[in-house]
C-alpha cells in the first residue's frame, strides 16, 4: 500500500512537471497584449536554409473541414508534392483559435512550426482587445498570402433572394432574423452590419463554417456567414449567396452579389486573406527559401490555382516587400474600424 | 450505371485489394494501442494518399477509419485498456469475460459485430445517402440538446447498479469540460490565470488516464506491492469462432435483434453532426441493457453489450461520412479530416460528387465493403494472436502500455499539457477504483458536456429570436417532442432497471467494480 502511495505520489509529481514545461518556456498568462519586441530582435542567425528537412508542423487554429482548414491542406498537399517532406496539419480550434496562435508566437523561429490563419481573426483578435490574447502583429513573421477568399451571407433563395430583402425583414421584424457566423469575428461583423444599417439581427456564433452552414441548410437559422467557398455545398440545396464581406465585387458565378460596402458599411469590410505565417525572427535566408518552395506550386495555371478556383476563392498570392505593405494596411484599417467602435 | 458497374469491378483489382487490406490493418492496430486512433493514423496517413487515385486515396483513409473503430476492442477487452473512446463499454463488458477465461468469446463477439456494424453503415451509404443526408439536416440546436441530454439518460446504464456514485461522476465529467475557453463569448472558466487549463480538456487524456493508465497503475500496484499474485486470465482452449458466430447473428439467442437494433442506431447517430462512434457506442449499450432480459449481468461480462456497443460505433463510420459525402458537412472529427482529403483530390462532395464522378465516389464505397470484409478477416485470424497479450508478464506489459499512451495523449494536439492531464486522470482512475465508482460516466460527462452546453446556448438564442420561451420552442418542434418522448422512455426504463439490478445484485450478494 505505502509502495502504491508512493508511485501515485510521484506520477503526480512527474504530471505536475510536465504540465509546468509550457509556462516554463513562455510568457505567464495575461489579459494583456504583450508586445514581443525581444522575439523580434532575435533571428536564428544559424537558421538551416535548405528547407525542408524534416517534417514541417503546420497548426490551423480552425476545426478540421473549415474553409482555412481545406486551403492550408490543399497548399500543403503541393508542397509535400514539390518538397518530398510531410507537412503535418494539426488543428487546433480551443478558445476561438488564440490559444493556437499564442503557442506559435512563443515557437523557435526555425521554420518547421507555421501557421494558416485568417487575416481578419488574427487582427480581429489583436484590434477587439479579446481576451487571453498575448500576441500583437509584430510577433508574427508572415511569409506569404495562400489565397484571398470572401466572407459571404448566405440564405436559402426561397427566403430571401437578396440582402436587400433581409434588410426590409429585419427591420419589420427586429431581432427575429437569425444569422450564423463561423466564429466570434464574424458575430462581430454582424453587430458592426446591425449598428450601422440600424436593424436587430440576432447573430450566433459557431465553431466553424461547417456547423453554421449546416444549420442554414437545414433552415434553422436564416442566414449564415461563412467562406465563399461553401457555395459549392450549397448550389445544389438551394442556398445561395447575397452578401460579401469585402471591400470589392467578388465574381460568383453569374450570380449578382453585392458587397458590404455597396451598402455604405465600411467599417465591418475588408479583404479576407489566408496567411502562412511563424514565429517572429525567422531568418531572412529562411523566409526567402520557403517562398521560394511556394512559387512553384503558384506558378500560373498551376493545379493548385485551379484548384483553388473551384472553391470560389481566388488564388491571390503575395509574398515580400508586397506582403509585408499589405499586412500593414490591412492591420491598420483594422485599428480604424475597431476605433469607429 | 455503366461507371457504377465499372467502379464496382475496378473495386476487386489487386491495387484496389492491397489498399483496403493495409488500410484496415493500420487502423486495427493503432486503434488496439491506447492513446492512438484512426483519427491520428488518418491524419498522419494522409499525404500518403495524394500520389493515389482519388478513389484509392479515399479508401485508405475509409479503412483506417474502419479498422481503428473495431481495433480498440482488442485491448478492452484484454487488459481493460480501450484504445478508443468507442471501446469504453467494451472494456465494461469485455474485460470481467475475460477473467472469466472467454476472452476469446469476447474478441470474436466484437469483430462479428463490428463486421455486422460496419456492413450496414457502408449499406445505408451506399443506398441512402441523399435521404440520410437531408434528415441529418432536420437536426438543429435544439434537437443535438436533447439528443445529448438522452445521452445523458444512460448513465444509470453504465453505473452497473451504483447509480448515484455514476451520477457524481457523471457531474465531475460535465464540471471538468467546463475548463477552458469558452467557445461562444471567449471568457476563461476555471482556468485560475494559468496558461495550461485555457485550451480546456480534451476527451483523449481522460480516456488515457481513466481507464488505460489507472489501470496499468492497479496492476503496478500489485507486482510492486508484492505478497500478491496477479490475477492470471486464462483463455478457453476450445475452438469457439464458429459457435460465437452462430450465437451473434441468432435471434433466438437475443443477441441477433441486439446486434442489428445497434448497427441502425450506430447508423442514425453517425449522420448526426459533432457525435460520432463514441456517442453511438453509449447510446447503443444504454439501449441493449434496458432491452436486455437479464440487465443484472452488464458490468459483469454481458455479451449483449459487447455487441450492442461494437456494432453501433463501426456502423456509425458508414453514418458520419453520409453528411460528408451528401453535404460535404463532416459528421465527425475523422471525416471532417477526409473531407480536407477530398478537397486536395478535388473532389466536390454532394450532387457532383456521384452524378459527375461516379466511378470515384462508387469506387471509394465499394472499397469500404472490402474493408469491413478485410477487418473480419483480420480480427478472425488475429484473435489467436491477440490473444498472446495475456502471455506476456504484466511487468513488461505496463511500462508498454504507460509509454503509448504517453506518446498518444502528445500526439492528440501535438501538447505536453495533454501528456500532464492524461496523468491526472490517471490519478484520478486510481482513486474511483479504490472508491468503487465507475469511471465511464465520467467520460460521457465530458464528451457530452461541451455539446450540451453549445446547443443549449444556441437553442436559448433562437427562442429568444422567435420571441418565445426555450420550453414552447423545443417543444412546438415535431422531432423534438419525439426525441422528448425517447429520453423519457429511456430515464424511466434506466430507472426500473436500475432498482431491479440492485434488488437481484442484493440478494445474490455479488459486486464487481467497473
Amino acid at each position: 500500500m505505502r509502495k502504491m502511495i508512493s508511485f501515485v505520489i510521484a506520477a503526480v509529481l512527474v504530471a505536475g512537471l510536465s504540465g509546468c514545461g509550457n509556462s516554463a518556456n513562455g510568457r505567464e498568462g495575461s489579459n494583456a497584449v504583450i508586445v514581443t519586441e525581444t522575439k523580434a530582435s532575435e533571428t536564428v542567425a544559424d537558421a538551416n536554409t535548405d528547407w525542408p528537412t524534416q517534417n514541417v508542423q503546420i497548426s490551423v487554429p480552425y476545426k478540421a473541414g473549415g474553409g482555412v482548414d481545406k486551403a492550408a491542406r490543399m497548399v500543403c498537399a503541393e508542397l509535400e508534392k514539390t518538397t518530398g517532406k510531410t507537412f503535418v496539419i494539426t488543428n487546433k480550434p480551443e478558445g476561438n483559435g488564440i490559444i493556437a496562435i499564442n503557442e506559435l508566437a512563443e515557437q523557435e523561429p526555425d521554420g518547421y512550426n507555421l501557421m494558416v490563419v485568417s487575416n481578419r481573426d488574427l487582427f480581429g483578435h489583436i484590434v477587439n482587445d479579446i481576451e487571453g490574447v498575448e500576441y500583437d502583429k509584430d510577433s508574427f513573421t508572415y511569409l506569404a498570402t495562400l489565397l484571398e477568399g470572401a466572407d459571404c451571407l448566405f440564405s436559402q433563395s426561397g427566403k430571401f433572394s437578396s440582402f436587400d430583402e433581409m434588410i426590409e425583414y429585419a427591420k419589420e421584424n427586429p431581432g427575429k432574423l437569425t444569422i450564423a457566423t463561423s466564429n466570434n469575428t464574424g458575430l462581430q461583423t454582424v453587430n458592426e452590419i446591425c449598428k450601422l444599417l440600424d436593424i436587430q439581427i440576432s447573430g450566433m456564433a459557431y465553431s466553424s463554417g461547417s456547423d453554421a452552414f449546416a444549420d442554414l441548410l437545414g433552415g434553422h437559422v436564416d442566414g449564415a456567414m461563412v467562406a465563399l467557398s461553401f457555395y459549392v455545398q450549397g448550389k445544389d440545396n438551394g442556398v445561395i449567396p447575397i452578401l460579401t464581406m469585402t471591400t470589392e465585387q467578388f465574381p460568383v458565378d453569374d450570380l449578382s452579389v453585392g458587397c458590404l460596402t455597396d451598402y455604405g458599411v465600411e467599417e465591418a469590410a475588408s479583404p479576407m486573406f489566408r496567411y502562412l505565417m511563424g514565429p517572429a525572427g525567422m531568418d531572412p535566408a529562411l523566409v526567402d527559401t520557403i517562398v521560394a518552395q511556394l512559387d512553384q506550386v503558384y506558378a500560373e495555371g498551376s493545379d493548385l490555382c485551379n484548384d483553388i478556383k473551384a472553391q470560389y476563392d481566388s488564388p491571390h498570392y503575395m509574398v515580400g516587400d508586397e506582403l509585408a505593405a499589405f499586412v500593414e494596411e490591412n492591420y491598420q484599417l483594422r485599428v480604424k474600424q475597431a476605433s469607429s467602435d | 450505371m455503366n461507371e457504377i458497374f465499372q467502379a464496382f469491378i475496378m473495386s476487386f483489382t489487386p491495387i484496389s485489394l492491397l489498399v483496403a487490406f493495409v488500410s484496415t490493418l493500420i487502423g486495427v492496430v493503432l486503434g488496439a494501442i491506447p492513446g492512438l486512433n484512426g483519427g491520428i493514423g488518418i491524419a498522419v496517413m494522409m499525404p500518403f494518399t495524394y500520389g493515389m487515385p482519388p478513389a484509392l486515396g479515399l479508401l485508405f483513409l475509409g479503412g483506417i477509419y474502419m479498422g481503428s473503430s473495431y481495433g480498440g476492442a482488442i485491448t478492452a477487452v484484454l487488459i481493460n485498456c480501450p484504445g478508443t473512446s468507442n471501446a469504453t463499454c467494451t472494456a465494461i463488458e469485455g474485460f470481467p469475460l475475460a477473467k472469466q477465461g472467454r476472452g476469446k468469446e469476447a474478441l470474436y463477439y466484437a469483430v462479428y459485430a463490428s463486421t455486422a456494424g460496419g456492413l450496414l453503415g457502408v449499406l445505408a451509404l451506399i443506398f441512402f445517402t441523399p435521404a440520410l443526408a437531408q434528415l441529418s439536416l432536420r437536426f438543429g440546436p435544439p434537437e443535438m440538446l436533447l439528443v445529448s441530454i438522452c445521452g445523458l439518460a444512460i448513465v444509470g446504464s453504465m453505473s452497473a447498479g451504483k447509480v448515484k456514485k455514476g451520477i457524481f461522476a457523471a457531474i465531475c465529467g460535465l464540471t471538468l469540460k467546463m475548463i477552458g475557453m469558452q467557445a461562444s463569448t471567449g471568457m476563461p472558466r476555471l482556468t485560475w490565470g494559468t496558461k495550461t487549463l485555457l485550451s480546456g480538456i480534451d476527451t483523449l487524456p481522460a480516456i488515457i488516464g481513466l481507464f488505460a493508465l489507472a489501470e496499468m497503475v492497479d496492476q503496478a500496484a500489485v507486482l510492486i506491492g508484492g505478497g500478491e499474485e496477479v490475477e492470471k486470465i486464462e483463455l478457453e482452449k476450445e475452438k469457439v469462432a464458429l459457435s460465437t458466430f452462430i450465437k451473434t447473428v441468432s435471434f433466438k439467442t437475443g443477441h441477433g435483434l441486439t446486434l442489428w437494433k445497434s448497427a441502425i442506431i450506430g447508423t442514425i447517430v453517425g449522420i448526426l453532426p459533432g457525435t460520432g462512434g463514441a456517442i453511438a457506442a453509449f447510446i447503443a449499450y444504454g439501449d441493449a441493457k434496458r432491452s436486455s432480459k437479464h440487465p443484472e449481468r452488464f458490468g459483469n461480462g454481458a455479451e449483449d453489450g459487447i455487441i450492442a456497443v461494437e456494432s453501433a460505433n463501426n456502423a456509425a463510420v458508414g453514418g458520419s461520412m453520409v453528411p460528408m459525402l451528401g453535404l460535404g458537412i463532416p459528421g465527425s472529427t475523422n471525416s471532417a479530416i477526409m473531407l480536407g482529403a477530398m478537397t486536395v483530390h478535388g473532389l466536390i462532395p454532394g450532387y457532383q460528387l456521384f452524378n459527375e464522378t461516379p466511378g470515384i465516389a462508387y469506387g471509394f464505397l465499394f472499397g469500404m465493403i472490402l474493408t469491413v470484409l478485410f477487418m473480419l478477416a483480420i480480427g478472425v485470424l488475429g484473435v489467436p494472436l491477440f490473444s498472446l497479450i495475456l502471455k506476456v508478464k504484466m511487468e513488461y506489459i505496463v511500462p508498454v502500455v504507460i509509454a503509448c499512451c504517453l506518446l498518444g495523449a502528445y500526439s492528440s494536439r501535438n501538447s505536453l499539457t495533454d501528456v500532464f492531464f492524461a496523468c491526472v486522470f490517471g490519478v484520478i482512475g486510481v482513486a474511483f477504483n479504490k472508491f468503487d465508482i465507475p469511471c465511464a460516466p465520467m467520460l460521457l460527462g465530458l464528451i457530452l458536456g461541451g455539446l450540451i452546453e453549445n446547443y443549449f446556448l444556441k437553442t436559448v438564442m433562437l427562442a429568444n429570436a422567435a420571441k418565445q420561451g426555450l420550453l414552447i420552442y423545443v417543444v412546438t418542434r415535431p422531432l423534438c417532442i419525439v426525441i422528448i418522448a425517447l429520453c423519457a422512455y429511456l430515464i424511466y426504463s434506466n430507472s426500473k432497471d436500475a432498482i431491479k439490478t440492485s434488488k437481484i445484485k442484493k440478494e445474490l450478494g455479488a459486486g464487481q467494480r467497473i
